[in-house]
């Protein structure tokens, strides 16, 4: 099997600096504004903390596998999207990615609400990473994923919550990089529309993509995922089949008296 | 500034390592030329910027696209948006022929005041309000700029298009004022176009400066318009470099947006142009450009974090 992602020894620390604008003088604007862009970060404010989101993360995935990833809210699983996604980059380690990654962190990146469905279509498309001349040769299917012709040409803020969603993943489904990234898009939509969005994630693997899946769905982990791994502050604590992962964290949570 | 060949992704530079060949069911035929650079590493840039050019030509039609939402949001919100393009100017220009012809006398020469004045005021609106629009436009779309990766140069890129779109509106009102003042047209307004595009690199090359720059200091959106009204006053907008003392001679000699405007005033009356000025404007605005693409650059991997 080849290769598509593989990180390794990734790091990511993020300042918790005292430093925050609101309170910059503008003094201190200048006196930094000269400086800042060539000290990167490494102008230690001895005031600040910081945090370790990602440690020592490596990872091997391979073309074509649907990898879930779990864990508790601020393991880490977001920064490690993020990083592989080029959002931001790792403080020290490295991340081989083979392809492009379309990444879904958020669902309705790059929609606007003052323009109407068909121009959305077009402008998200192509923050997403679409060519212009595929978005229009996909367009008619976009729409039909979405089952919203009558509404295209209303403008978004008119959409209905559901609609929107709808629309927001129909456009993310035909996206075709080499790597998918979702990171729990499913916590807003029906059962029907999730239901839609686990059978369009199978088809995209069974087109070969890599899929990477954030969610705290256990159940959606269980159902299509082959394999799962586990982030527990900022660490890679499990790697296997998922049932296995699932329940360890389902059982270190329980010892926690975290939620689920 | 080293070249550090981790980050591939020109088509030239393409690594034979992976395909993604057996299962080619992945990409459609006519994207081939997307699928050519696979292989991308991602780590912390420590030392040393990369421009990417091969990167920002591939995302090129980003530009289109946020202009277009930029220019087309602003004409959904307010109907007066789209004559804001032309009243601003128009207002401008007959508040200031109000003081300088009534008020005191203000010799501009063969162009008639309101004409002098108005081919400051078109280029100088165009130039203040895209580089201040720019600067704060990382901030304002900070909600894509946390979620997904394309070059961030499009987004104040996209606030000076839509500048480029108003310059062109007001440069039409430009043109019915001229005629109505009758304006002899000479052979040298063939070279309009080059003070257009000096003035436009100046406003991109501040823009991504500024845009970086207000990114982390937030307070810059408030005090970068009060630099630029006093910019205008020490620039000739709306008076003509004759009436500058001697001895404030070295302030129009630093400052590239005076000979623009004096250029660009010369070029339409068949004046002759200073070039020694044009060409000192032009250095700085060039150098301008490149350190605030390297700024931009090297400043663009912290975006999503400090934003």
């Amino acid at each position: 099997m080849t290769l598509s992602i593989k990180t390794e020894n990734i790091c990511k620390r993020y300042r918790l600096s005292a430093l925050h604008p609101a309170h910059v003088t503008l003094r201190q604007v200048l006196d930094e504004a000269l400086s800042a862009p060539f000290s990167r970060g490494r102008n230690n404010n001895r005031r600040s903390q910081t945090l370790w989101a990602l440690r020592n993360i490596n990872l091997e995935i391979q073309q074509g596998e649907l990898l879930g990833i779990i864990g508790p809210n601020g393991a880490g699983k977001t920064t490690l999207l993020k990083i592989l996604s080029r959002v931001v980059k790792p403080t020290t380690g490295r991340a081989v990615v083979y392809g492009r990654v379309g990444s879904l962190i958020e669902i309705g990146t790059g929609f606007h609400q003052e323009l109407t469905g068909r121009e959305n279509i077009f402008l998200s498309g192509a923050i997403l990473g679409m060519r212009r001349a595929e978005i229009e040769c996909k367009f008619d299917e976009i729409v039909a994923f979405s089952e919203l012709e009558k509404f295209l040409e209303t403008p978004l803020k008119w959409y209905s919550s559901g609609m929107y969603v709808r629309l927001a993943f129909a456009v993310a489904a035909h996206l075709e990089p080499e790597i998918l990234i979702m990171d729990e898009v499913f916590a807003v939509g029906d059962a029907t529309f999730q239901q839609k969005c686990l059978v369009k994630m199978n088809e995209i693997r069974q087109q070969g993509r890599t899929i990477l899946f954030v969610s705290h769905d256990m159940m959606a982990i269980k159902e299509v995922c082959r394999r799962a791994v586990l982030l527990q502050g900022g660490r890679l604590v499990a790697d296997g089949g998922p049932a296995a992962v699932v329940s360890k964290y389902l059982g270190s949570s329980r010892e926690s008296g975290s939620e689920v | 500034m080293n070249d550090n060949p981790s980050e591939t992704f020109s088509p030239s530079e393409t690594k034979p390592s992976a395909t993604i060949a057996g299962s080619n069911a992945v990409g459609r035929e006519g994207e081939q030329q997307c699928l050519d650079h696979l292989k991308q590493v991602i780590e912390s840039e420590e030392d040393g910027v990369r421009l990417k050019l091969g990167e920002l030509w591939h995302y090129r039609e980003l530009l289109y696209f946020l202009t277009l939402r930029d220019i087309k949001v602003r004409y959904k919100q307010t109907l007066l948006g789209v004559t804001w393009v032309l009243i601003q100017p128009l207002l401008t220009m007959l508040i200031f022929t109000l003081v300088f012809t009534r008020f005191m006398r203000m010799n501009t020469g063969e162009m008639p005041y309101p004409l002098f004045a108005l081919s400051g005021l078109v280029l100088w609106l165009f130039f203040a309000n895209a580089v201040i629009n720019s600067a704060g436009s990382l901030v304002f779309n900070a909600h894509l700029i946390t979620k997904v990766y394309f070059p961030r140069v499009y987004i104040p890129a996209a606030s000076i298009g839509t500048g480029l779109v108003d310059l062109a509106v007001s440069l039409l009102l430009f043109v019915a004022v001229a005629i109505y003042y009758r304006i002899a047209w000479q052979w040298s307004i063939l070279l309009l176009p080059l003070f257009l595009l000096m003035i436009a690199l100046l406003t991109l090359a501040l823009g991504l400066l500024f845009s970086s720059l207000t990114v982390k200091y937030r307070d810059l959106r408030h005090s970068l318009p009060f630099v630029i009204q006093i910019w205008m006053f020490a620039s000739p907008v709306v008076y003509p470099t004759t009436i500058v003392p001697e001895n404030w001679g070295w302030l129009l000699f630093i400052n590239p947006i005076a000979p623009i405007l004096e250029g660009f005033r010369a070029a339409l009356t068949g004046r002759a142009i200073e070039w020694p000025h044009v060409g000192i404007a032009g250095a700085i605005v060039v150098v301008l450009l490149i350190v605030s693409l390297y700024v931009f650059r090297r400043a663009e991997e912290q975006f999503a974090e400090v934003v």
